[in-house]
C-alpha cells in the first residue's frame, strides 16, 4: 500500500479532525475529500482510501458525519457527507484541544 | 446508545452497506483514473496505475467494514471453531471430560430443581405474592402449619379487615385416618376445602361452577381434578351434576380442575369437597385442624396482617391481648405468615432443609472434584500440546490470543456438559421425587412440575461459567507461561515449581473423595443398622387388618361394634395369634399417660406411651413377656397394666415390678408383668432412647369410649381371621396390609439418604480414580525421555515405578492427610443422621483408606506399567 497510506507521522486522530474541518465547507464525496487536503497541504497530505474510508466509518458510527447518495459533477453516482450538528461541536473541541498541542509542540521547538 | 442503534442497524442492513462502500470505493478509482488520463496517461494504463494506487481494496473495505463490528467478533467465532476441531481431534479426552463435568453439573442442577420446586415455587394461584399462609408459632421459630379449628378459621374470616380472602385446607397430607377417603376401595387423595377456595386463591376450574355455586345439599358437593376425570370417567364432557361415591356417600360433581394445575398440596390431591364434608365421609372423626392461607388486601402489609390475625385468634380463644402489639411476651404462641410453597412440611423445614444442604455439599463437592479432574486432564493435555503452542507462539501468536484459544476450549467442553446436565434435570429429579412420593404417601404422581424453569437454567449457565474458570483458567496459565521456555526440552517441563499444579489438583481430588467416601460410608452403615437393629418385635408375616366403619353408623353402633368385635375373637385355642390395639406399630403416636410412683416424690409426673392393647398382642408381635404375665379376661373392669422392661427398671431399680401400683392419670394401677423392649413407635430410626412404654388392655371399656381399633394377626391365620370378622358385621369392609411394608417405608428417608450418598460415594471413586490415573498417565508422558534413558542405562522397571511412585505419591499423601481432617469435621453435621453410629467409625475410615489405596494402585499401575515398556531408543527420538 505503501504511499498511499497516512502519512506515519501524523498524529493519530487528526485524519478525523482534518475531515471534519474540510466538510465544514459543505457536502463532499470521498474521493473530493481526499483530493481537497492533497491540494490544501500542497501535496503534503495525500489520504489513502484505506486509512479514508474506515476513518468515514467511524465518523458515520459517531454520528459526527451524514452520508447521503447524489449524483456527483460528471453524473456518477456518489454518497456525500454532511457535517452533522455533533459534528460541528466535536470538529470545536477537537480544533482547540489540536492547537493547544501545537503550541505546546512549538514552545518545546523553540525553547528547549 | 446511539453507536449501539447505529451497530444494530449495520447488522441488520450489512449486504447494503456492504454494496454502498464497494460503489463509493470504486467511484474513488475511477475519479482518480479519470485525473490520471487528463495528465496525460493512456486509459489502460491510468486503470492500472489507479488500481494500483488504491492498493488492497479487500483490506481496505474489510478495515472500513470493521469499524462496524464488534470487536474481536470474528475472532471469538475462529477460536469457537479452533476449539470443536481440536476436541474433536482428541475423542477419548473430550468424552471423559464431558461426561465427568456432565455428571457432576447434572446433579446440581437436579438438587437444585428439586430445591426449587418444593420450596421457592409459589403455589399456581393468580399472584401468589399476595397469597400468605397463616401459621401458629409456639416456640419462636418453627411455625405450626395446621393449628387451627374450624371455629377459628370462621372467626378470622369474618372479622378480618386486612385479609382480601381466607381460605382452610383440611387433610392437607392426608395420613390422619380420619382423612381416608375411598371410592369403591380404592384410597383416594382428598382436600376438605372452605367454599371459597378455588374463588379467592383464584383458581380456574375447566368446567362447572364450583363449591360457590347454590347445590340442594351444599355438604355433598365435589370438585374432581382432571386426572380423575379422565381415568374415571373417560373425560365425559357431561360430567358436572353427576355424582362421584366416596365412603359410600354420594356426592355431586360441581367442578372439574383446569388440566395441568398442580394444586397447592405436596400430595395429589384429586377431590375436593366443603370442609362441612368431614361429617358426611368419617362422622366421628376428631374435630378436624385446618392450614389457612389468605389473600392480602391491596396495600394491607404483612405486619399489619399479623397482628390483626393475632389479635382476632386471642379474642376468640378469650386470652388477653399482649399490650401495644408486642406479640412476642405472649407464652402459648403467635401467628405467622409464611410463603406458599410445596414444601411438604411448610413451617418446619428444618429437617428438608438439611437434608438438601447435605446434598447440596456432597453435589458440589463432587463438581469440585470433576473440575480437579477435567483440570488435570487439560494440563496433560498441554503437555502433550506444548509443542503445538510454542510453535504458535513463536510464529507471532499473542499469549492473550493463546490464553483466550484455550479458555474457548474450556468454555465448549463446559457448554457440552452443561447441556448434558440440564439434560439430566429434567429426567432425574422426576425419577427421585416420584419413588419417594410412592414410597412416602402411597400415591403415584407428583401434583406439581418438576422441570427446570428459567431460574433453574440460569443457575446451571453461572455454573458452567464458574467450573469453566475454575478447571480451565489455571492449566491455560501454566500451558502458556511453560510454553517458550519448557517445551523444547520437554524433560525439564514444570520440574521448577516447588509445589507443582498438578500436585496441589491431585491433592483436591483425594482430599474431595475421602470426605464423600466417609460421608457415604457412615450414612450407609447407619442405613444398615437401623434396617438390621432388633426392634424388639417380628413384624415379618404380621398382618394389620383395618376397616370403616360405615358413616352412618352412631356412636353407639359403633360401640356395639367394637364390643362384638371383641366378643367374636376367636379363643385362643382356637386362634392363637389375633390382637386388638388401638395403635398399630408405626402406625402413628399412641396415646400417651402421666405416671407417678406412689410414694416416690419425684417432681412432676413423666409422660409415657401407652397403648391399649389385647392379651394377644405380645404373642403375635412375640414381644415376650419377662416377668408375669399378660392381660386375661378375667382382668376385665380392673385397672392392671403392663410395663416394658426398661420403664420398670426405671420405676423400681433392682426390684421386681410385678404386683406393685402405679398411678396411671390419676388411677392407681397393678403391675400385672413385664415385656421385654420393643420399639413399636419406630424410634429407632430417629435416633432416640427406646424401650419406655406402658400398655394398658384394650377392653370393653376402652371399646366403648369409641377409640380406634386394629387387628393384628400372623401368618397362615391372617386368612381366618379376615373371614371371621367379616361375619362379625356384613356392612364394613376389611382390609389386610402387611405391617412390615409400614416399617420399610418408616426405613425409607434413611435408605434412599444412603442410596444417595452411595451413589455420590462410588461418584466420587470413579472420578478419583480416573484423575489418579491421568495424573501419572501425565507424568510417565513428561518424563517419556528421562525413563528412556534411564532404561537405556540399565534401570530395572521396580525401579522405574518407584520413580513415577514418588513424582505423584506427595499429593496422594497430602490429600489422604488433609482429607481424614476434613472427613472428621464434616461428618460431625452428620451426627444427627447417623443414628448412634459415631461419625469416627473406625470401620468406615478403614475402609475408606483401603478401597481409595486400591484405587490408587490400580490407577497408578496401568501408566507405570507403561513407562517400564518405554523403548529406549523411541523414547531418545521422542524430541
Amino acid at each position: 500500500m505503501g504511499r498511499t497510506n497516512t502519512p506515519p507521522d501524523l498524529l493519530p486522530g487528526t485524519l478525523d479532525l482534518l475531515i471534519l474541518r474540510t466538510l465544514l465547507g459543505g457536502p463532499m464525496h470521498g474521493y473530493g475529500i481526499a483530493e481537497r487536503l492533497r491540494q490544501v497541504s500542497q501535496d503534503v497530505l495525500q489520504v489513502g482510501e484505506s486509512s479514508l474510508y474506515p476513518a468515514l466509518q467511524r465518523l458515520l458510527l459517531n454520528g459526527w458525519v451524514r452520508g447521503e447518495w447524489g449524483a456527483s459533477d460528471n453524473n456518477r453516482r456518489a454518497r456525500y457527507y454532511t457535517l452533522t450538528a455533533a459534528g460541528k461541536k466535536r470538529l470545536n473541541a477537537e480544533r482547540d484541544e489540536f492547537q493547544r498541542l501545537v503550541l505546546a509542540i512549538q514552545r518545546v521547538m523553540e525553547t528547549a | 446508545m446511539l453507536r449501539f442503534l447505529l451497530r444494530f442497524h449495520y447488522l441488520l442492513r450489512r449486504r447494503r452497506f456492504d454494496a454502498d462502500l464497494r460503489e463509493e470505493m470504486e467511484f474513488h478509482r475511477a475519479q482518480k483514473q479519470a485525473r490520471m488520463e487528463a495528465s496525460g496517461l493512456s486509459r489502460r494504463d491510468a486503470e492500472h496505475a489507479s488500481r494500483r494506487a488504491l492498493g488492497n481494496l479487500t483490506l481496505a473495505r474489510e478495515e472500513a467494514r470493521g469499524v462496524w463490528i464488534w470487536p474481536s467478533l470474528e475472532s471469538v467465532g475462529q477460536d469457537l471453531r479452533y476449539a470443536a476441531r481440536s476436541l474433536w481431534g482428541s475423542p477419548g479426552f473430550a468424552t471423559l471430560a464431558i461426561a465427568t463435568l456432565g455428571t457432576a453439573i447434572g446433579l446440581n442442577t437436579s438438587l437444585f430443581t428439586a430445591f426449587h420446586a418444593l420450596f421457592l415455587r409459589p403455589w399456581p394461584v393468580i399472584d401468589p405474592a399476595r397469597v400468605v399462609q397463616i401459621m401458629w408459632m409456639t416456640d419462636g421459630r418453627r411455625p405450626i402449619p395446621d393449628a387451627f379449628v374450624v371455629g377459628e378459621y370462621l372467626h378470622l374470616r369474618d372479622s378480618t379487615r386486612s385479609v382480601g380472602g381466607l381460605v382452610a385446607m383440611g387433610c392437607v397430607d392426608g395420613r390422619e385416618p380420619a382423612c381416608r377417603v375411598t371410592i369403591d376401595g380404592d384410597p383416594v387423595g382428598t382436600l376438605l376445602v372452605s367454599r371459597n377456595y378455588f374463588r379467592v386463591l383464584g383458581i380456574g376450574l375447566a368446567r362447572g361452577p364450583g363449591l360457590d355455586g347454590s347445590e340442594p345439599d351444599p355438604d355433598r358437593m365435589a370438585v374432581i381434578s382432571d386426572g380423575l376425570w379422565q381415568r374415571r370417567f373417560g373425560g365425559d364432557p357431561a360430567i358436572v351434576g353427576k355424582t362421584i361415591r366416596l365412603n359410600q356417600v354420594d356426592f355431586t360433581i360441581v367442578g372439574v380442575t383446569a388440566r395441568g394445575f398442580g394444586g397447592t398440596t405436596f400430595v395429589r390431591k384429586d377431590v375436593m369437597v366443603p370442609l362441612s364434608a368431614l361429617a358426611l365421609l368419617r362422622p366421628h372423626a376428631d374435630a378436624l385442624r385446618v392450614r389457612i392461607a389468605g389473600r392480602l388486601s391491596p396495600g394491607a402489609s404483612r405486619d399489619e396482617v399479623r397482628i390483626e390475625l393475632d389479635r382476632l385468634i386471642r379474642d376468640y380463644r378469650g386470652e388477653p391481648s399482649p399490650p401495644s402489639g408486642k406479640i412476642r411476651t405472649s407464652t402459648s404462641g403467635q401467628v405467622a405468615l409464611v410463603p406458599t410453597s410445596y414444601d411438604p412440611n411448610p413451617g418446619k423445614s428444618g429437617s428438608g432443609y438439611f437434608i438438601f444442604g447435605l446434598l447440596a455439599a456432597g453435589t458440589l463437592l463432587a463438581l469440585v472434584l470433576a473440575c480437579a479432574n477435567v483440570g488435570n486432564l487439560l494440563l496433560a493435555r498441554a503437555a502433550t500440546r506444548g509443542r503445538e503452542l510454542a510453535v504458535r507462539l513463536s510464529l507471532g501468536a499473542s499469549r492473550l490470543r493463546l490464553i483466550r484459544q484455550l479458555l474457548t476450549e474450556s468454555l465448549v467442553l463446559a457448554s457440552a456438559a452443561g447441556t448434558i446436565g440440564v439434560g439430566i434435570a429434567y429426567v432425574l429429579p422426576r425419577l427421585f421425587l416420584d419413588r419417594v412420593y410412592f414410597l412416602f404417601a402411597g400415591l403415584d404422581g407428583l401434583p406439581f412440575s418438576l422441570s427446570p424453569d428459567l431460574g433453574v437454567l440460569l443457575g446451571t449457565g453461572g455454573l458452567v461459567l464458574l467450573t469453566c474458570l475454575t478447571f480451565g483458567l489455571a492449566p491455560t496459565l501454566h500451558a502458556v507461561r511453560r510454553s517458550i521456555a519448557g517445551v523444547f526440552r520437554s524433560d525439564r517441563a514444570g520440574a521448577g515449581a516447588r509445589l507443582p499444579l498438578r500436585t496441589i489438583l491431585l491433592a483436591i481430588q483425594v482430599v474431595v473423595s475421602v470426605v464423600l467416601l466417609v460421608c457415604a460410608g457412615l450414612l450407609t452403615r447407619a442405613a444398615r443398622a437401623a434396617a438390621g437393629s432388633d426392634l424388639g418385635f417380628d413384624a415379618k408375616a404380621v398382618y394389620v387388618v383395618e376397616f370403616d366403619l360405615p358413616p352412618s353408623y352412631d356412636q353407639a353402633r359403633r360401640a356395639a361394634f367394637s364390643r362384638a368385635l371383641l366378643n367374636s375373637l376367636p379363643s385362643s385355642a382356637e386362634v392363637p395369634l389375633l390382637a386388638l390395639t388401638g395403635t398399630v406399630p408405626f402406625g402413628g403416636a399412641p396415646g400417651q399417660c402421666r405416671i407417678t410412683v406412689p410414694g416416690q416424690d419425684t417432681g412432676p409426673p413423666r409422660i409415657v406411651d401407652a397403648p391399649n392393647v389385647s392379651g394377644s398382642y405380645f404373642d403375635v408381635l412375640r414381644i415376650r413377656i419377662l416377668a408375669g404375665r399378660s392381660f386375661k379376661p378375667e382382668d376385665e373392669g380392673q385397672d392392671v397394666i403392663v410395663l416394658s422392661q426398661r420403664l420398670a427398671g426405671e420405676l423400681w431399680p433392682g426390684e421386681a415390678a410385678v404386683g406393685r401400683t402405679l398411678i396411671v392419670d390419676n388411677v392407681a394401677s397393678r403391675v400385672v408383668g413385664v415385656a421385654a423392649d420393643a420399639d413399636t413407635t419406630g424410634r429407632t430410626f430417629r435416633g432416640r432412647r427406646v424401650g419406655i412404654m406402658l400398655y394398658r388392655p384394650l377392653d370393653a371399656r376402652t371399646v366403648s369410649a369409641g377409640g380406634h381399633i386394629s387387628v393384628l394377626t400372623r401368618g397362615a391365620a391372617a386368612d381366618t381371621v379376615t373371614a371371621a370378622l367379616a361375619r362379625v358385621d356384613t356392612q364394613v369392609q376389611f382390609r389386610r396390609t402387611h405391617l412390615q411394608d409400614d416399617i420399610d417405608r418408616e426405613l425409607m428417608p434413611m435408605r434412599l439418604g444412603a442410596t444417595a450418598a452411595g451413589v455420590l460415594g462410588i461418584l466420587a471413586l470413579t472420578l478419583a480414580s480416573v484423575g489418579v490415573s491421568g495424573v501419572f498417565a501425565y507424568i510417565v508422558e513428561q518424563r517419556t525421555r528421562e525413563i528412556g534413558v534411564r532404561m537405556a542405562l540399565g534401570a530395572r522397571p521396580a525401579e522405574v515405578i518407584r520413580c513415577v511412585l514418588a513424582t505423584g505419591s506427595r499429593g496422594l499423601l497430602i490429600g489422604l492427610a488433609l482429607g481424614y481432617a476434613a472427613a472428621t469435621m464434616a461428618s460431625q453435621v452428620l451426627r444427627s443422621a447417623l443414628l448412634g453410629i459415631s461419625p469416627l467409625d473406625p470401620m468406615t475410615y478403614l475402609s475408606v483408606a483401603v478401597v481409595l489405596v486400591t484405587a490408587a494402585v490400580l490407577a497408578i499401575y496401568v501408566p507405570a506399567r507403561r513407562a517400564t515398556r518405554i523403548d529406549p531408543v523411541v523414547a531418545l527420538r521422542h524430541e
